[in-house]
């Protein structure tokens, strides 16, 4: 077996560059442009608002709550057009329901066979008010040849009401845990900066994120670092930022840090002696408790520490698969500004549209 | 061996054909190209044997006229794809075809390929016009989301989904010298009914004849063509050697 598997990698790597002039898998540059959008009809805008609402979330690639076999134990793996768009009117219905001036998205598909190559950017952006959309992939490749999942472009999105100024895809370390074939063909998580041109605020930026979700070394720590780094060189150059996503960490002082069991597939065993892994990747944030301190520490959270730490619940936003009851926070939004506090929500009622809930909040313009 | 599966199918679309059969008692084979034998001066029979074992296949030629101006020759061919479709239809590393719940297991179906194959020679070159006509019997549902969307695999299976699909195109081959030889040829593949979906090949070989009884040949394929996610061109590269088994009794 072991023979076989390493003659197949070396097969892989020999005969698949070969079937296109096109690279298999998409690399990127530290920095690079990002992808511009733009709606075929602008909405108005207002022309000077006191308060910009800003909207995180992560989609799940219009998945909704469907057992897709990467991330919940299911064995889904290539949706059908109704599934997707029935799950993108839900999300899109949501977004207009909340009406958000910039939302920042993770986990968006544009042309992958998973969900049937729809454009989720460009499709969000013609069913919502937001006019201007900027799109970084995170995992972009002609063929993935496992699981049958085939072609596949997903990444991070912000999308906004007024028009965008630049927007640069910034390169996240790759994870340090995999073999070379593995991390080949795995994702390239990225920060996503937008420069918003909002009437009478100049220099305003929105930064989007979703670090590593299931890396057993330090690359989520040094995500996190480069995220919370660009946040720190914004604010010292006297800019504004409203930031986000999905950064797959607990807030500091999370009564539960360990999901293993809870996120157990069946046929799995953790937290036994002689499990190997002793726990499930992505499950267990015991040694992570800290990792999120110095951006609560620098900046303002849209949901306060102390409000979270009163009664965590109220404030989770993430479930695996299938299970509707929130049992984590792993989304944020931070700023370098002020939130009004008393209008930040955590949309725990959107429980069936994605395994993540939408964070909303208020940015006060200075 | 399963996991073999794009130079499998690869090796059905890249050999190319004349109006030329083979002497009788011939065989002849290449790496990627069929194994051919001369079964007779009139017909010719090829497959690809390592293929056979997880898409059993068979073609024959038959020459109706060998003038020496004008050749004339149809071809038949049979594709049976359910087992290696069925074997890439898999969790992990090689899963070609995902293994969803939802979708239906590939069904059995086959494929029956026709070509009137025309070869004129004139002015040192070689001139072939193959039409095409091909049908598939699916015996079950297939499932538009078992397609393999890659260059060369995913027009070759799209008779399936089809039902049936036309093709059209021009060989030229010109010999250089006792050694050398170049080829370039193009064909369309449609499928009537289907909006969007012609697919266009190119391709240009040089070969190289070292002795009566090895070929090596180095080229490209030119593809167009439009996938399930758009409109696109690859630039392939092509390279095969053949040799002669055993050479026949010219007629």
């Amino acid at each position: 077996m072991r023979l076989e598997k390493i003659l197949f990698q070396i097969l892989v790597l020999v005969s698949l560059p070969f079937i296109s002039c096109e690279p298999l898998v998409t690399e990127f540059d530290n920095t690079e442009d990002a992808v511009m959008y733009v709606a075929s009809e602008i909405n108005s805008t207002s022309s000077d608002p006191d308060t910009i609402t800003v909207m995180t979330w992560n989609i799940r690639f219009g998945a909704g709550r469907l057992p897709w076999f990467g991330d919940c134990c299911g064995d889904r793996v290539i949706l059908t057009e109704g599934e997707v768009y029935g799950h993108l009117n839900a999300i899109a219905d949501k977004i207009v329901e909340c009406d958000p001036d910039i939302v920042l998205l993770q986990e968006v598909d544009r042309c992958s066979k998973r969900t049937d190559y729809i454009d989720q950017i460009r499709w969000l952006l013609e069913n919502t008010k937001l006019n201007y959309a900027v799109y970084a992939s995170n995992w972009k490749a002609q063929f993935i040849p496992s699981d049958g999942l085939g072609r596949i472009d997903m990444g991070n999105v912000i999308m906004s009401r007024w028009e965008i100024a630049e927007a640069e895809r910034i390169q996240l370390p790759l994870r340090g845990d995999q073999d070379a074939l593995t991390q080949y063909f795995y994702l390239r998580r990225n920060i996503l900066r937008a420069k918003i041109s909002i009437p009478e605020l100049d220099d305003f930026y929105a930064v989007n994120v979703h670090t590593a979700a299931f890396s057993t070394d330090d690359t989520k720590l040094s995500h996190i670092d480069r995220f919370k780094q660009l946040l720190d060189n914004l604010s010292s150059s006297g800019y504004q930022f409203v930031a986000g996503g999905d950064l797959n960490e607990l807030p500091p002082g999370s009564e539960i840090t360990d999901y293993c069991l809870k996120d157990m597939c069946e046929g799995e065993s953790f937290h036994n002696p002689g499990d190997d892994p002793f726990h499930k990747e992505g499950s267990n944030f015991t040694d992570e408790q800290d990792w999120l301190s110095p951006l609560y520490n620098s900046y303002q959270s849209a949901i306060d520490l102390d409000d979270y730490r009163l009664d965590n619940t109220l404030y989770f936003t993430h479930s695996v698969g299938p299970d509707t009851v929130w049992d984590r926070k792993l989304d944020y939004l931070f700023t370098n500004g002020n939130w009004l506090l008393d209008l930040s929500i955590t949309h725990q009622e959107a429980r069936h549209l994605s395994d993540h809930a939408p964070v909303t909040a208020s940015f006060v313009k200075p | 061996m399963r996991k073999l599966i794009i130079l499998f199918i690869v090796m059905f679309i890249v050999s190319s054909v004349s109006a030329r059969t083979i002497a009788k008692g011939r065989w002849e084979t290449g790496v990627f190209g069929p194994l051919t034998y001369g079964y007779s001066d009139r017909i010719e029979l090829s497959t690809h044997p390592i293929a056979d074992f997880l898409i059993p296949n068979i073609s024959m030629k038959v020459s109706h006229q060998k003038d020496q101006e004008l050749l004339i020759a149809t071809q038949h061919s049979f594709v049976y794809p359910t087992p290696l479709l069925r074997t890439i239809t898999k969790e992990g590393i090689g899963g070609i075809i995902a293994p969803d719940p939802t979708m239906p297991q590939i069904p059995h179906m086959f494929s029956i390929g026709n070509k009137i194959l025309i070869t004129r020679d004139f002015n040192g070159c070689s001139l072939t016009e193959k039409l095409g006509f091909s049908f598939a019997i699916v015996t079950g549902e297939l499932d538009s989301r078992t397609t393999i969307d890659l260059p060369l695999v995913f027009p070759s299976l799209q008779v399936y989904y089809n039902g049936y699909g036309l093709t059209y195109g021009i060989d030229i081959e010109k010999s250089l010298s006792n050694y050398f030889a170049v080829s370039t040829e193009m064909e369309l593949a449609m499928l009537p009914g289907v909006r969007n979906s012609n697919f266009l090949d190119h391709r240009s070989k040089l070969f190289w004849n070292p002795s009566e009884r090895h070929k090596i040949a180095i080229g490209y394929i030119l593809t167009y063509g439009n996938y399930p996610f758009g409109t696109q061109w690859h630039l392939l590269p092509y390279v095969d050697y053949f040799w002669v088994i055993r050479t026949g009794k010219e007629s």
